[in-house]
């Protein structure tokens, strides 16, 4: 098996969007600063005004992939086309939306030498958000009601079923808003649904300060590399702008309950509010490293790369992540020739061949 | 004895052992993740009760350490622990 520091590693989720930015330039990032790693590494995303395949000092070569709706025969044969192309050993997914396909996928994909780290199915689906309140009642953890709807006409009625204002509406896998009275519920709903699909999920409002956990479970029910941060400052979408590493005892057992609860395979991140009397509701479960994972690295305990040298099985050091280390977030201009702009929209690529011209 | 002897003050004695305290002022909790800003006076109350968290033994470490009257101190640090209260327990 190859060493990890000669890795040829494949990262999605370059959509850098400032105020919702994934996971996949932080994670290749978080690779490409760690001193040992001399390998490759391959962006694929799906747009091509996505900022992070162009950053060539991250990313050394880059092509677009079809959407997770095209279907999983036209997401293989492209990853094939890319595989023959550019080869890479390792997969590492950065969206939600991608992980059912790529589950499906992982056996064909291994069969041609790429290898990923993921859940199976049933584990992924335990975690989907409108099943959270199982999960968390078979694991003695406390998360807000939560129901299902495909129709605004929930938010006018909702009262007669014992739900109030303010509640939260969220997408089956990404956006979620705040609502405080129907009109502002229904226009949530229909903001989310044009731009994500139906059904909506509403959730009961929990008073609390939003603190995350990310770490990779090894599959046997244990974590690995927990890293604990607290939100500091907040998007509009609630998505985290600036944050500082913590240590929690209570949070962390909380996370490694639902961990060994669903025995899951791979990174994630779970969401928690913390109330004023100090205890923990579940919010969400992401099945991906979370758009803060240069954090981690920051702060000592580098979960990427330790992901990478699980996936290669090699022996991981015990790093305890520092406490304190804050970041803040910013936006910056990335300046792009029309060559790359051109070669990403003719050819769905930009390689090491346009980097030397 | 004073008020602040009698005063209804309970606390989780852990919480003021594992604040990161700087000489400068700034108090950094690890598990909450919120910091603060306290004053010369903050600081050596804080260390006080990080040291020893009995009101009865900062009482009489207050009136050692400050001059002054000692109900305007008793007054004044009790204001104190109702905001280390409000933001830190």
């Amino acid at each position: 098996m190859i060493h990890s520091s000669r890795v040829r590693i494949a990262i999605t989720g370059l959509n850098a969007k400032p105020d919702n930015p994934s996971s996949g330039l932080a994670v290749a990032r978080c690779i490409r600063e760690t001193a040992e790693f001399n390998g490759k590494i391959i962006g694929l995303s799906y747009d091509v005004m996505d900022p992070g395949l162009y950053q060539n000092e991250i990313i050394d070569s880059a092509y677009l992939l079809p959407y997770p709706s095209s279907g999983d025969q036209v997401l293989l044969d492209r990853l094939k086309e890319i595989y023959h192309k550019d080869p890479f050993d390792i997969l590492i997914p950065c969206l939600d939306a991608e992980l059912p396909n790529l589950i499906r996928l992982q056996n064909h994909l291994q069969q041609i030498g790429i290898v990923l780290l993921l859940p199976n199915g049933e584990q992924l689906n335990r975690r989907d958000k409108n099943r959270l309140p199982e999960l968390a009642v078979q694991t003695g953890v406390k998360s807000p009601e939560i129901t299902q709807i495909s129709h605004p006409g929930f938010f006018y009625t909702c009262h007669q079923k014992g739900w109030q204002y303010p509640l939260v509406v969220k997408g089956i896998y990404y956006d979620a808003g705040i609502a405080f009275n129907a009109e502002e519920a229904a226009a949530i709903f229909r903001k989310i649904a044009a731009e994500w699909g139906l059904p909506i999920l509403v959730q009961r409002f929990v008073v609390g300060e939003e603190f995350n956990l990310t770490a990779i479970g090894d599959g046997a029910g244990r974590l690995n590399g927990a890293v604990m941060m607290r939100k500091r400052a907040v998007t509009d979408k609630g998505k985290a702008w600036a944050g500082v590493t913590i240590h929690d005892e209570i949070l962390l057992n909380t996370a490694e309950k639902l961990i060994t609860e669903l025995k899951w395979v791979g990174p994630l991140e779970v969401e928690m509010l913390r109330t004023s009397q100090g205890v923990y509701h579940l919010i969400e479960i992401n099945p991906r490293f979370p758009a803060w994972v240069y954090l981690t690295a920051a702060a000592g305990c580098n979960l990427p790369w330790m992901l990478v040298k699980m996936i290669l099985r090699e022996k991981l050091e015990n790093q305890n992540p520092e406490i304190g280390k804050y970041y803040i977030r910013y936006s910056q201009d990335s300046v792009i020739e029309r060559s790359e702009f051109e070669s990403m929209t003719i050819w769905g690529q930009r390689n090491d061949d346009d980097n030397n011209n | 004895m004073g008020h602040l002897s009698t005063y209804d003050f309970t606390f989780d004695a852990d919480v003021f052992k594992r604040l990161a305290l700087s000489d400068s002022g700034f108090v950094f909790d690890p598990v909450t993740g919120k910091s603060y800003t306290v004053n010369d006076t903050g600081i050596w109350l804080i260390k006080q009760l990080q040291k020893n968290p009995n009101l009865d033994a900062l009482h009489s470490q207050i009136l050692r350490e400050f001059e002054g009257e000692a109900t305007v101190i008793e007054r004044n640090v009790m204001e104190f622990l109702e905001q280390i209260r409000q933001y830190v327990l």
